[in-house]
């Protein structure tokens, strides 16, 4: 195929992916040939521009606009208001149609999925293994629902038998579990294994600790090794560390979700712990040039906000401290 | 610029001046009208989240587009993934051809190409601006008009040929592309 049919293709998005790898050969084997396939694409954008204007109508966007932004006061005073408050009152309309899109669409991509198929009495065992940055969602032959975190994975059978519904799970995920009183659901990991009925709880295990932290119902938790359990009611967590004796304790943190939700929610808390949920949420880290920052106090609700987004908000917050990102790693300063 | 309703007058300005260019642009990254608008949409409301620096951005014009491009570009990139899709290449075009020109910047190019195509042969033209204007795959342009893809291909080639002849002076002369 020769170039000119290839930019066209291009230009009409009938490229397969082999005819768009040739056209960048060409195109950057040389500055006159970037020159000419800019310049083409050019004619091509400028000349429907008229006419594709037409589909896209200012007036009524412009209300939809107003619509969203009217629910926000707004005030010459704003200039006054507090970092808290001023923080605070946008984080509602930040959350644009484009956030929710691209976040729906996150929690979708990158998984790859590992099928091993074991026949095990006319049951096919299916393990899927989370590979990806973004959750998965997993939906189990009885209803229950399992979001999968990253680095993560769930052995479960194609088929629940009647006395019993057993799953198992190696890494962090989030449980809702349809109500069944017949048939106990069991989550089994490493070290423990997470009985319930019908609840929604948070597991996350490996081969030297466990944590499990109960958002509805209740769920019975038993060591394997020595086998003693403890119950956990709603807003409860077990912390188990291997060797350790189980004992429950009550949730305080209130982020504990996040990474299911894309939500981060803080009431009055110092950045010191803003950044620790910052860091867990991102898996970046962060540091301060000065220790004081750690004591400021936040209040305010991020919705499926990106990095840099939160650190433009922390730092527009409290009009010292600045920031600097440098790949992974964020130094806030004041 | 401090007052609320000068805001939102300098808001209207905005949309009225650059919302349907803006789609148009985002839309030569997403091919889809309804996607465009919303990207548009959702950088414009950031652009009102920060309004207070907008004092900051030497030109708002010029700011939009790189917004859209970037957006569009992460969308895109997020959408690949999403449909195990791996052409990298198809971004990286996308990328060349958005970094390089901004389609919406001069009029005076746009009425030659518009009398340019006025003057190419008949089915050529009805060809150029089904693809073109109406967003027609080949495919279907070729069961509209009865013809083979291959020719409707070749209407198009020939569409752009005639275009790049006229303004080859034209382009090389630019300093900006």
């Amino acid at each position: 195929m020769n170039t000119d049919d290839l930019i066209i293709k291009y230009l009409t998005n009938e490229n397969s992916a082999e005819d768009n790898a040739a056209l960048m050969d060409w195109v950057l084997s040389s500055e006159e040939n970037k020159k000419e396939f800019a310049a083409i694409c050019r004619y091509w954008y400028t000349s429907g521009r008229n006419k594709s204007e037409k589909s896209f109508d200012a007036h009524n966007a412009f209300s939809e606009f107003k619509n969203q932004t009217n629910q926000e006061t707004i005030s010459p005073q704003t200039q006054t208001v507090t970092p808290q408050q001023k923080i605070s009152k946008t984080k509602k309309s930040l959350i644009t149609p484009l956030w929710r899109y691209v976040a729906a669409a996150a929690a979708v991509v990158i998984f790859v999925v590992v099928s091993v198929f074991v026949n095990q009495n006319n049951i096919n065992q299916q393990t899927i293994a989370n590979t990806s940055a973004t959750e998965k969602e997993i939906i189990l032959p009885d209803g229950s629902t399992i979001y999968l975190h990253s680095h993560s994975s769930i052995t479960y059978p194609s088929e629940f038998n009647k006395e019993e519904r057993t799953i198992s799970i190696n890494g962090h995920a989030f449980c809702e579990i349809t109500r069944n009183e017949q048939a106990p659901f069991i989550v089994s990991t490493p070290l423990i294994s997470v009985e319930v009925l019908g609840t929604t709880f948070d597991v996350n295990t490996n081969n030297s600790k466990a944590n499990v932290i109960v958002e509805s119902g209740s769920v019975q938790v038993t060591e394997l090794n020595s086998n003693q359990s403890v119950i956990l009611e709603k807003n409860e967590r077990v912390d188990y560390e291997k060797n350790e004796t189980i004992r429950t304790s009550i949730n305080t943190d209130i982020n504990y979700l996040s990474w299911k939700t894309g939500i981060l929610t803080f009431d009055k808390t110092p950045l010191h712990k803003v950044f620790a949920d910052i860091e867990r949420h991102y898996n970046c880290s962060i540091i301060v040039s000065n220790e004081q920052i750690y004591s400021e106090i936040l209040t305010s609700t991020f919705e499926q906000l990106s990095l840099e987004d939160v650190c433009t908000m922390i730092s527009s917050a409290f009009p010292s401290i600045s920031y600097l990102k440098e790949e992974n790693t964020i130094t806030f300063y004041n | 610029m401090q007052e609320s309703q000068d805001w939102e007058a300098f808001f209207e300005k905005i949309y009225m001046r650059f919302y349907a260019s803006l789609c148009v642009f985002a839309k030569s990254f997403v091919y889809d009208d309804d996607e465009a608008e919303e990207i548009v949409q959702s950088i414009i409301l950031k652009l009102w989240e920060h309004k207070e620096s907008t004092a900051e951005i030497s030109s708002l014009k010029s700011y939009l587009y790189r917004a859209v491009r970037n957006t569009c570009l992460n969308h895109i990139k997020h959408e690949k993934i999403k449909n195990q899709y791996q052409d990298t290449s198809w971004i990286k075009l996308k990328e060349i051809e958005s970094e390089f020109i901004d389609p919406y910047q001069n009029t005076e190019l746009e009425e030659h190409i518009n009398e340019a195509i006025h003057k190419l042969p008949e089915r050529c033209r009805e060809v150029f601006e089904m693809s073109r204007f109406d967003g027609l795959k080949n495919k279907e342009i070729s069961e509209k008009l009865d013809i083979s893809v291959k020719a409707v291909e070749a209407n198009i080639t020939r569409a752009l040929a005639a275009l790049r002849k006229k303004f080859y002076d034209y382009i090389h002369s630019e300093d900006n592309i």
